[in-house]
């Protein structure tokens, strides 16, 4: 099938199988390997992106269902710099081996702008096995300050 | 995956005039697509069709392609319905989910889930391996010698308490059917999980109005705090007055192979003082059906006290 | 605090894991697995996946990739896939198919039938400890049981029946998966010079030398790349089985070969920690 996807603000054109999910267009077609296959079963949230500024999971979109904008952690910064919530997760050491982050990083921008009461419940469903998750809420904690500040 | 073809019809009389499966949010087909338990040749990604809106006018309707996310946080819904949606999966997977979808979702047997396994539900007659297998998450209630696996649907705990119905449209016409009928008892046909016609769609979910269900929770209890199915859980909804218990709805999850309403445990309330010795009193008769397995006799008491819990947290409410 | 050096290509998806590695031609492998714990595969139909759309090869004991049993000084001998029909294991990796897609290559592998002959499963330990077999001798030559006595004590027996209190109990540990966040997977790439291997390891040396042994090359002829794991915690200290399938199929195949372990893979198919009693 002939698609158009809207990636991190390019148009693709991709000509692919109706089964191919939305992770696999990214990372085996378009060479967009910010988001991870942890699991591939929609368990474990290492595949999230933005569909429409919303956070999903890439493993179980199919790509030719997709309408809306996509973003990946790839797109988050522009230019040399940093995204806040990229910054925070360095500055509070909010990762070891980094595999899980591109998930917690958009879910985390999510987070920030619906402006969640209960952050580790919001930031549940991305799994670090790591354990940096102390450290994933001192980053959020940090980005939404410096958000609210501006 | 087994290779099939993809259309996305833009309205509702074109998608019931293709026969084949139904998309939304995939969180259960594409997963189980990619398993090969469900292996549909032709696949509706039915996400254009106009069945959105969230109207708490007079009750609580609901457009069956409405996201799990958006009706949690819609003013307006009952306590027990925003609590069950947002003790469900993830986020990310409440943005996929669409409520039509979340009803219908499959078990989570790991033997369902698993074609290299026995299981009657995905293969009539090929035997069910939990029965004398690892069964800890299996139902107490609803069992049978075919099939013991549970319903894993948090909002159809809470919808049953609160006498749902279902809008339902086919090429044949509309039809309202009653959500706690809509779904059956796996019996000798585990493979036939609800009274879904072919071609069939839920267009609507239709909640009757209930001003006292303002007083109702959903308690989830489970192996981990978040991000996790229920080993049973217990929505409740109580109209107390002066103390008294009026009326009340309670139905349990993760402990049967349908949602369960214990109609016995409402009667036992009515007209009692909205004390724990009382809910502790009811509650006693909730697991009288029960049929412990190997892995899982810890759920006859949970579910009692999971049942106390609830009518205790709601009392509060 | 000092921050991490590769905390801001990891926090922009910059930093590149084994399979995140993609090259001009490369295909794409699946392994296939068994469905018993123990026993002998009888036969494997593989005409469906033979001719299914994309498929450019598939491999199995009755038609192996060339690999040897890997042998290192560190570690002895590694096992290395589809060298016989023998199944110790559910979940043992018995075939590998390999296509032009990801999901090609998926598809095709789930058509693989499998017949064996199903012989007990085992999974008692201590059930199974009445025909257990000693530990072979050590490669030095020392033997495999000896005791290790502090200064002063003659014997282990003596030393106990002399103390005033002594406790006996049984301690057992569960079999842990490592669980990393990382499936096991490898990218393997042939040129002139030899194998170039990405694939999440805890030693590149070390896999290296597994790859060399397996594949009968000369260690100088194999790279292992890994700047990046996405967790390990032991669970990748040895060369996994996706490396060795993706390089004889490279090889074999002249073309760049991805594989990744699904889920159940990684938790079925390849080494976990033992369920222990003492």
């Amino acid at each position: 099938m002939d698609i158009s996807l809207q990636i991190n603000g390019h148009t693709e054109q991709l000509d692919v199988d109706a089964g191919v999910t939305l992770l696999d267009a990214l990372r085996e077609r378009l060479g967009i390997t910010g988001p991870k296959k942890g699991c591939d079963r929609g368990q474990c949230g290492a595949c999230t992106v933005h569909v429409e500024g919303r956070p999903v999971l890439s493993c179980l979109t199919l790509a030719a269902t997709v309408r809306g904008p996509v973003t990946t952690v790839d797109g988050l910064s522009t230019g040399d710099g940093l995204h806040p919530v990229q910054q925070a997760f360095v500055d509070q050491d909010a990762l070891q081996c980094g595999f899980c982050t591109s998930g917690q990083i958009m879910s985390a921008v999510a987070a920030i702008e619906q402006d969640v009461d209960d952050v580790r419940e919001f930031m549940s469903g991305n799994i670090c096995r790591c354990a940096a998750y102390p450290n994933i809420v001192a980053a959020v904690d940090q980005a939404r300050r410096a958000d609210a500040s501006l | 995956m087994r290779p099939f073809d993809l259309t996305a019809p833009s309205t509702v009389e074109a998608a019931l005039a293709e026969p084949g499966t139904f998309l939304a949010g995939g969180t259960t087909l594409v997963d189980l697509m990619k398993l090969n338990v469900l292996t549909p040749q032709h696949v509706l990604d039915i996400n254009a069709l106009p069945l959105r809106g969230i109207d708490t006018a007079d009750g609580l309707r609901i457009g069956a392609l409405e996201r799990m996310s958006d009706i949690a946080r819609h003013p307006g819904v009952y306590p027990v319905i925003s609590e069950a949606l947002l003790l469900s999966a993830s986020q990310q997977l409440r943005n996929m989910a669409s409520i039509g979808g979340n009803l219908l979702q499959r078990t989570r047997c790991g033997y369902f889930r698993d074609i290299a396994m026995p299981c009657n539900k995905r293969e009539p007659g090929s035997g069910c391996s939990a029965i004398s297998g690892a069964n800890r998450m299996h139902a107490v209630l609803g069992t049978s010698d075919s099939c013991v696996a549970t319903h894993a649907s948090d909002v159809a705990v809470a919808f049953v308490a609160l006498d749902a119905e279902l809008r339902l449209v086919s090429a044949a016409g509309t039809r309202t059917a009653r959500l706690a009928d809509f779904y059956r008892l796996p019996g000798d046909t585990p493979e036939i999980e609800n009274d879904l016609r072919p071609g069939e769609l839920i267009t609507e979910i239709v909640i009757p109005r209930l001003d006292w269900a303002r007083r109702s929770t959903y308690v989830k209890v489970r192996d981990r705090q978040s991000y996790e199915f229920a080993l049973c859980s217990a929505a409740v909804a109580l109209d107390i007055q002066d103390s008294q218990v009026v009326d009340a709805r309670v139905a349990v999850g993760g402990v049967g192979t349908k949602p369960w309403r214990l109609t016995e445990v409402e009667a036992a309330l009515r007209g009692v003082p909205a004390t724990q010795a009382s809910f502790e009193a009811a509650a006693s008769v909730a697991a009288e059906e029960a049929k412990p397995l190997s892995g899982n006799s810890f759920k006859v008491s949970l579910l009692k006290r999971t049942v106390v819990r609830a009518l205790l947290e709601g009392s509060r409410r | 605090m000092t921050s991490r050096l590769d905390g801001p290509v990891k926090v922009t998806g910059r930093a590149k894991y084994g399979a995140d590695n993609n090259f001009p031609g490369m295909v794409y492998g699946y392994v296939v697995v068994s469905t018993i714990a123990n026993g002998e595969i009888e036969a494997m139909d593989v005409t469906v996946a033979k001719s299914a759309p994309g498929v450019i090869g598939v491999y199995s004991p009755f038609d192996p990739l060339d690999l040897r049993t890997a042998s290192t000084p560190i570690f002895g001998e590694t096992w290395v896939p589809l060298q016989d029909k023998e199944v110790a294991y559910y979940g043992q990796p018995i075939g590998f198919v390999v296509a032009e897609t990801f999901e090609q290559a998926r598809d095709a592998a789930m058509t693989v039938e499998v017949s064996y002959h199903r012989r007990p499963a085992r999974t008692s330990l201590e059930d199974g400890l009445s025909s257990a077999e000693d530990a072979p001798p050590g490669r030095d030559g020392g033997p495999s049981d000896f005791s290790v006595l502090a200064s002063g004590v003659e014997s282990i027996e003596d030393a106990l029946e002399a103390s005033p209190v002594v406790v006996e109990a049984t301690y057992r540990t569960a079999p842990q998966n490592h669980a990393a966040m990382e499936p096991h997977s490898a990218v393997a790439v042939w040129d002139s010079d030899g194998l170039t291997m990405y694939s999440g390891n805890q030693g590149a040396n070390i896999q290296a030398m597994e790859l060399a042994s397996a594949l009968d090359v000369d260690l100088s002829s194999v790279r292992s790349i890994n700047p990046f794991v996405g967790g390990a915690f032991g669970g990748k200290g040895r060369t996994a089985n996706p490396a060795f399938l993706a390089a004889a199929a490279s090889k074999t195949l002249d073309r760049p070969v991805k594989v990744v372990l699904s889920p159940r893979q990684c938790r079925r198919s390849r080494s976990v920690r033992m369920r222990t009693a003492r």
